[in-house]
């Protein structure tokens, strides 16, 4: 019997006390069980990551965070919220790390929490949920944000959150009321959030920032699957340039969270590379058992599942 | 060398030059070498079929076809558009076959137009080219269209059309100027088929018509990856039977514009070989990379033969 991997899980989700009185109506749940894990950074996360063999947490806001929230209750809940979660990793170092949440209503001032946040707490990069009061992040006003992630050398975690209100109308309305996962993570939210990736490429937001790292959940929610076909969808465009593919495949990194599949990671990996793949649960919304099972049983050689499971995410994060 | 393979293409477009005329703005097609190949049905056509190894074309209305059409209007243009077509197969009925297109904003004279293509004139089933002027086809209006299709033992196949403008509007606008492929096959093709895919499963309708068949292009628009993930998001309200298992029982994915071998690949692993059919996509993608990646692929002689023109034979009874 091999010696147990070391288990880092990257898109683990907390709740902030006063965050989430300021976002009432927008919880991403409302089970209690999921809502008594969200609120727990203590003793029951604990015991569940030790059950299923995970050393270690990064520990994300649950969407929607700060990001519907207007600028200045924004920028002063970012801080307080940060202090808090850090003083959650200091009580357990070993165990947890942590992306903050920023303020993106304000973007001079995310990026400037986000400087805090790395430079004085130690926290390894920031996680954004879903669309800024309904822009997406490649508007040139957050630029800002990725100037100063490129500078400091950390990612930033796009994830997702409910849909844009005219894509639900036009999309899903009239299924929502039976199948509420179908804004989440059964089909709004990977829609979403892959086009937020896409229109980053678009952007040009990596020709200014070079160095600029974007994690991406939920296998990249899909776009590896799609990297043919949409470079060849693109390059009709006559932009010349970069394709798709070589601007996906050199500033994106994916996670498996919530998306313990095979063929999907069988797909990215042909794609990416395993070295850009890294282990997430997307704890508590997915529990951990079954994603830390998964993994013991992938058609991987024991140098690829060490990098799945901690040394891709190590390199990233500086772990 | 091996015999060449009988080569089947399922998704092959051309416009009939009526219904052309109602093609306007972003529906418009610009390229002129796309128009000019779209436009014939003859000699270059079967030229550049012949210089790629290409057999038989099933022939499609290119998007919008007829479904941002009145009533009125798609009726009775949908029975002179497909008798057309009819005579250009019966030119060449070695060469060509047909899905038919269909006046889906009349649902019950489209169900009658599908039954009298199949029926008098041997069409092989229907494409329908994205929403119904902004109405997605699970709504119960379209059912007796699937009904129909049911009855007859022919497939449907859903193709992507310009998507819905408060999505454009919500989504894409911002770069449709500099990256037009933006709304077409570089993404918003794909957003707006697989969730018209997406909603024929949760509608109900495969409980209504269990021996319904839906062809999806482009690799099903990504839906095999997904299918543990669109599963498991809808554990606990799909009434016990999964998203997986009701996709894998009605859908047949075609390779249309995405000859991708991980894409492939993860298509096989997640609905096995027998529900995966060759296409082009012509003439918006050229012939030849599709059969030359097809003489690659990492695939036993008999699954090759499947995916080129077996599945189709027995799926379109060829």
């Amino acid at each position: 019997m091999a010696r147990k991997p070391y288990i880092i899980a990257l898109e683990e989700h907390y709740f902030d006390p006063e965050v989430k009185r300021h976002t009432v109506g927008q919880e991403p749940t409302n089970a209690p069980r999921i809502v008594q894990r969200l609120d727990d950074v203590g003793e029951l996360r604990l015991r569940e990551m030790d059950e299923a063999g995970i050393d270690m947490q990064v520990l994300s806001h649950a969407n929607p965070g700060l990001q519907k929230l207007d600028a200045e209750t924004a920028v002063r809940l970012a801080r307080g919220a940060n202090d808090r979660l850090h003083e959650k990793v200091r009580t357990h170092p070993d165990r947890f790390a942590a992306f903050s949440a920023i303020p993106t209503p304000d973007p001079k001032a995310a990026a400037d929490e986000l400087e805090r946040t790395v430079t004085k707490l130690g926290f390894k990069g920031a996680l954004v949920n879903g669309l800024t009061n309904g822009l997406f992040l490649d508007d040139k006003r957050f630029w800002p944000i990725f100037e100063r992630a490129q500078a400091l050398d950390v990612p930033l975690y796009m994830h997702p959150a409910i849909p844009h209100p005219a894509v639900v109308e036009a999309y899903y309305k009239d299924y929502v009321a039976q199948y509420p996962s179908l804004l989440r993570a059964a089909w709004g939210f990977t829609v979403e959030t892959a086009t937020q990736g896409l229109r980053l490429v678009l952007s040009g937001v990596f020709d200014a920032y070079p160095g600029l790292k974007i994690i991406l959940g939920h296998m990249g929610e899909g776009l590896p699957f799609y990297l043919w076909r949409i470079s060849m969808g693109l390059a009709r465009d006559g932009r010349g340039g970069k394709s798709f593919r070589d601007i996906f495949c050199e500033h994106f990194y994916i996670t498996t969270s919530g998306f313990f599949s095979d063929p999907a990671l069988l797909c990215c990996m042909l794609e990416m590379g395993i070295d850009r793949i890294l282990f997430s649960v997307d704890y508590p919304f997915v529990d951990n058992p079954p994603g830390t099972k998964w993994t013991e049983t992938l058609p991987l050689c024991a140098e690829d599942k060490e990098k799945l499971l901690n040394g891709n995410a190590r390199r990233l994060l500086k772990i | 060398m091996a015999q060449k393979s009988y080569i089947i293409a399922l998704e092959e477009h051309y416009y009939d030059a009526e219904v052309k005329r109602h093609a306007s703005g972003l529906d418009a097609i610009a390229a002129p070498a796309t128009v000019q190949r779209l436009d014939d049905l003859g000699e270059l056509r079967l030229k550049e079929m012949d210089e790629a190894g290409i057999d038989l074309q099933v022939l499609s209305h290119t998007m919008p076809g007829l479904q941002k059409l009145e009533a009125e209007t798609a009726v009775p243009l949908a029975r002179r558009a497909n008798d057309r077509l009819n005579e250009a197969v019966r030119a060449h009925p070695d060469r060509f076959a047909a899905f038919a297109a269909l006046p889906t904003a009349d649902p019950k004279a489209a169900a009658d137009e599908l039954e009298r293509t199949v029926g008098k004139l041997g069409f092989k089933g229907a494409m329908v080219n994205g929403l119904t002027n902004g109405v997605f086809l699970d709504d119960k209006r379209f059912w007796p269209i699937f009904e129909r299709a049911q009855a007859l033992d022919v497939p449907l196949y859903m193709h992507p059309a310009i998507p819905h403008p408060a999505v454009i509007d919500a989504y894409y606008k911002d770069y449709v100027e500099k990256h037009p492929g933006i709304l077409r096959a570089g993404w918003g093709f794909t957003v707006e088929t697989a969730t018209q895919g997406i909603r024929l499963v949760l509608s109900g309708l495969f409980d209504a018509y269990p021996r319904l068949k839906i062809i999806i292009g482009h690799l099903g628009e990504g839906l095999p990856f997904y299918l543990w993930r669109i599963s498991h998001g809808l554990r606990g309200s799909d009434g016990g039977k999964s998203f997986r298992d009701t996709f894998c029982e009605h859908f047949y994915v075609t390779t249309s514009g995405f000859f991708s071998d991980p894409a492939l690949l993860c298509c096989v692993m997640e609905m096995g070989i027998d529900r995966i059919l060759f296409s082009v996509d012509y003439p918006f993608v050229d012939n030849p990379p599709a059969t030359k990646w097809t003489e690659t692929l990492p695939l036993c002689a008999e699954d090759k033969e499947k995916l080129l023109n077996g599945n189709a034979k027995r799926l379109l009874k060829l």
